[in-house]
């Protein structure tokens, strides 16, 4: 049984590791270079991505991100502000074109033309909005090094839906002449009083479920609204998403792709190890080699693991806690005992049902009953030492002295009647423990055999025929035997 | 000390004044309150679980009685062995009567031991793989107490140019490769590491009566090979001619070359040397053994000439010194 789930066990396990391999093959990108800060905000472009990617995916779009809409246009780690959308069309994805990765999500194949405040090029000032002109995000701060303003400039930029980070649920008329310097004065107004009246942070949103009727995406919306806060940025900062310690590296689009590529690899790696950890052999191989430590420990093999006399005697025993059984005879705990304090002391190991009542042993036994104690504190500790997941409380209490009273004193030769007086245990229960006991006893003796110590042989004989008398060893209760 | 607090092992006792006297000449040893005294030098006593190897002596009444060299025989019942073609049932008159086709007299096999009883009675059992007959090889008896209980009983040595290197596992299946089974009971067995693997295979199709004759002829004439001392250095010369002999016959195999029973030979000596000096037999004192020989081009039969023997025991000194 053991040998089969063991192969089942295995089998998946070789799947795992498999899978793990595999994963770590796909992996070119080493997170190791990225800062916390630059995860957590991967992550959190992630998330817009997949609110972005469940809207376009929905039929009524086009109502939510059409002309005038305010959206905010985060590039990998360049944040260029909000802007409204002019216009939208869906790129069609050629063969060859090396632009629209695969797997990429379905936003970037959306192209939206977004009219957004920028700075022109350093040099290029005033070259005008014709193909080419290059433009700047524009800069948060106004004031450059040298104290001069710059002027932002707004124009049309082509954003794939992949960078739209934000929605908002303003919507403004745009004048019809975008390209003229009366359209552009107008929306740059526009713009920078919204952005005044909210905070360029605060402005408000489109709600998944509430505003564009969006399913599944509440847990979402909850985790993007706790990661925002800390990339509110700092004030001075040069157009990049920061945080409270500074700004971000800058990171281009298809990098940031690439890191959450690379972080979500990590997460199914992590799952698959997780999985290896918690299956059924590594669980049995790594208490196999725990409980071996402790046996070395303890001395019942040496560290080659063959098996030393104490293993031996310890292997004659059955019944009860070898480990316990074999600690106490090794340690003398039964030598100084009589023959019927031998009996009461091996009753602690037999296990017994719980009683209400609290039992107060007779004063020959306390001694005894607290040699018995330290021996299982003791085992206790060391298993715990070397690892194994043992309460070693609940372990020193699972040894009750329930029976030590009853079984001393039948023993000694008390009756039947007296005994059951003494204990509130069912009778049934009573005579169980002590056929259990008197089977404990002859296991006893035999490892005392294998031990050689004769003395100690002839002391377990004798507590094993003290206690074979009466109805509780009666073969029938019907026949005299 | 007084005599209540120590538990009285082994080789102990308890004299008229109450001190704790030992019984025998040999070391002491403490386990928790326990005091043992291990005798140097004694006969093997069976413990559960030993691997041993002995020589059928009798055949009677569904047992065999297997020779240890211990104090009395071992009792191999008919039914703790794995009867030829691998069948499972009870066994009958005719298996009973077939007995001397499963071990014969004088056949070498390779056990376990079951129980132990109070009286001393050893029961084996070969319902293993790796037990049963074993043929093809030279048998050295060494004392008991040189073999210590170790992990793994069944060695195999692969002969490489410069010299030997020890594994371990039954069988490497490995040309000129020799296995040496470890017997507890001081009785050990080196042979070719290929026809330990024949014989754990041939276990399935034991039907092929043949081979186990040819085997068997072989065997015995390994059988009179055994013996320990110096006195057989010249006869394991002679023995591996004989063995060469018996090796023909068995070895089906191509490979089959001078070479094999040249390196059984020589581990059989380096053991017989290692027993005659009362060093402890592992394998790593076998292939050391089998190095210093290599090294110093010491041919098999002189292994056991004084001078190879004084060079083995500086060797051992030699590692004492640097392990201690």
């Amino acid at each position: 049984l053991a040998a089969s789930e063991a192969g089942a066990g295995a089998g998946k396990d070789c799947d795992s590791d498999m899978s793990i391999s595999s994963s770590g093959e796909e992996d070119p990108a080493s997170l190791d270079s990225v800062s916390e800060e630059l995860k957590d905000f991967v992550k959190l472009q992630g998330l817009r991505q997949r609110v972005m990617d469940s809207l376009l995916r929905s039929d009524s779009w086009s109502s939510y991100l059409c002309a005038g809409r305010l959206v905010h246009v985060i590039d990998g780690t360049t944040d260029w502000g909000w802007g409204i959308i002019v216009s939208v069309f869906k790129k069609v994805k050629h063969g060859g074109n090396g632009f629209v990765g695969g797997g990429d999500g379905i936003s970037s194949s959306y192209i939206f033309d977004v009219i957004v405040p920028c700075r022109a090029a350093q040099g290029r000032e005033g070259q005008g909005e014709g193909e080419g002109a290059i433009v700047l995000p524009l800069e948060k701060s106004i004031r450059n090094i040298a104290g001069m303003e710059h002027k932002p400039t707004p124009a049309i930029i082509p954003v794939s839906g992949a960078c739209v980070a934000e929605i908002s649920s303003l919507r403004v008329g745009l004048p019809r002449n975008l390209k003229g310097p009366d359209g552009q004065r107008k929306v740059q107004m526009t713009i920078s009083s919204v952005v005044k009246k909210y905070g360029a942070n605060n402005l408000p949103l489109l709600h998944p479920s509430r505003d564009m009727n969006l399913e599944d995406l509440d847990e979402c919306w909850f985790e993007i609204n706790s990661l925002k806060p800390k990339f509110s940025g700092s004030a001075r900062d040069a157009s990049r998403v920061g945080t409270a310690k500074g700004p971000l590296k800058k990171v281009g689009h298809w990098d940031c792709r690439g890191i959450q590529r690379a972080m979500e690899i990590e997460a199914k790696v992590a799952e698959i190890e997780a999985k290896i950890k918690d299956s059924q052999v590594t669980v049995f191989d790594r208490e196999i080699k725990l409980r071996s430590e402790v046996l070395k420990e303890l001395g019942h093999i040496d560290a080659t693991s063959v098996l030393q006399l104490k293993g031996r005697a310890a292997c004659e025993i059955d019944t009860a806690d070898e480990l316990m059984a074999s600690e106490l005879m090794l340690e003398g705990a039964f030598n100084t005992l009589d023959v019927h304090q031998v009996v009461a002391v091996a009753s602690c190991l037999v296990p017994v049902e719980n009683t209400q009542a609290v039992v107060d042993v007779q004063p020959a036994l306390k001694e005894p009953l607290l040699a018995l104690k330290a021996a299982a504190q003791r085992i206790g500790d060391v298993s715990k030492a070397k690892g194994l997941e043992i309460d070693v409380e609940e372990y020193v209490q699972s040894f009750k002295s329930t029976l030590m009273n009853v079984s001393y004193s039948w023993s000694r030769g008390s009756s039947f009647s007296e005994i059951s007086a003494m204990t509130d245990l069912f009778e049934g229960s009573i005579i169980r423990a002590m056929r259990r006991l008197n089977e404990l006893i002859m296991q006893l003796h035999a490892a005392s055999v294998a031990i050689g110590d004769e003395k100690l042989a002839e002391k377990f004989q004798k507590a094993a025929q003290s206690i074979q008398r009466g109805i509780i060893f009666a073969a029938s209760l019907y026949v005299e035997s | 000390d007084s005599s209540q607090s120590f538990l009285r092992g082994h080789g102990t006792r308890v004299d008229a004044q109450g001190t704790l006297r030992s019984t025998v000449c040999g070391s002491v040893e403490r386990v928790n309150k326990l005091v043992t005294v291990r005798p140097v030098k004694a006969r093997y006593t069976a413990e559960v679980g030993d691997v041993v190897v002995g020589t059928v002596r009798e055949i009677s009444g569904k047992r065999w009685k297997v020779d240890l060299r211990s104090w009395s025989d071992g009792i191999l019942h008919l039914s703790a062995v794995n009867l030829p073609g691998g069948v499972q049932r009870r066994r009958t008159w005719e298996d009973e009567l077939n007995m001397r086709n499963v071990f014969g007299e004088g056949d070498v096999l390779c056990a376990e031991v079951q129980s132990v009883h109070g009286d001393g009675t050893v029961a084996l059992h070969t319902r293993n793989a790796k037990y049963g007959k074993l043929r093809g090889g030279q048998l050295v008896q060494v004392p008991a107490f040189l073999v210590k209980r170790q992990k793994q009983n069944f060695l195999s040595l692969v002969a490489l140019d410069e010299g030997f290197s020890a594994g371990s596992g039954a069988g490497g299946a490995n040309l000129g490769g020799v296995a040496v089974v470890l017997g507890y009971n001081g009785t050990i067995w080196v042979c070719d590491a290929s026809t330990l693997d024949l014989r754990s295979s041939s276990k399935k199709f034991l039907d092929d009566t043949d081979t186990d004759e040819e085997e068997e002829g072989g065997g015995e004439a390994m059988e009179t090979d055994h013996g320990d001392a110096a006195d057989n250095a010249a006869d394991a010369g002679g023995g591996g001619a004989e063995t060469a002999g018996g090796g023909r016959t068995e070895d089906g195999k191509a490979h089959e070359s001078g070479s094999a029973l040249y390196s059984i030979c020589t581990v059989a000596n380096i053991v017989r040397a290692l027993g005659r000096l009362s060093l402890a037999i592992t394998g790593e004192s076998i292939t050391q053994g089998c190095r210093l020989a290599q090294s110093l081009k010491v041919e098999p039969h002189s292994i056991c000439e004084d001078d190879f023997l004084e060079k083995l025991v500086e060797q051992e000194a030699l590692r004492r010194l640097t392990v201690g």
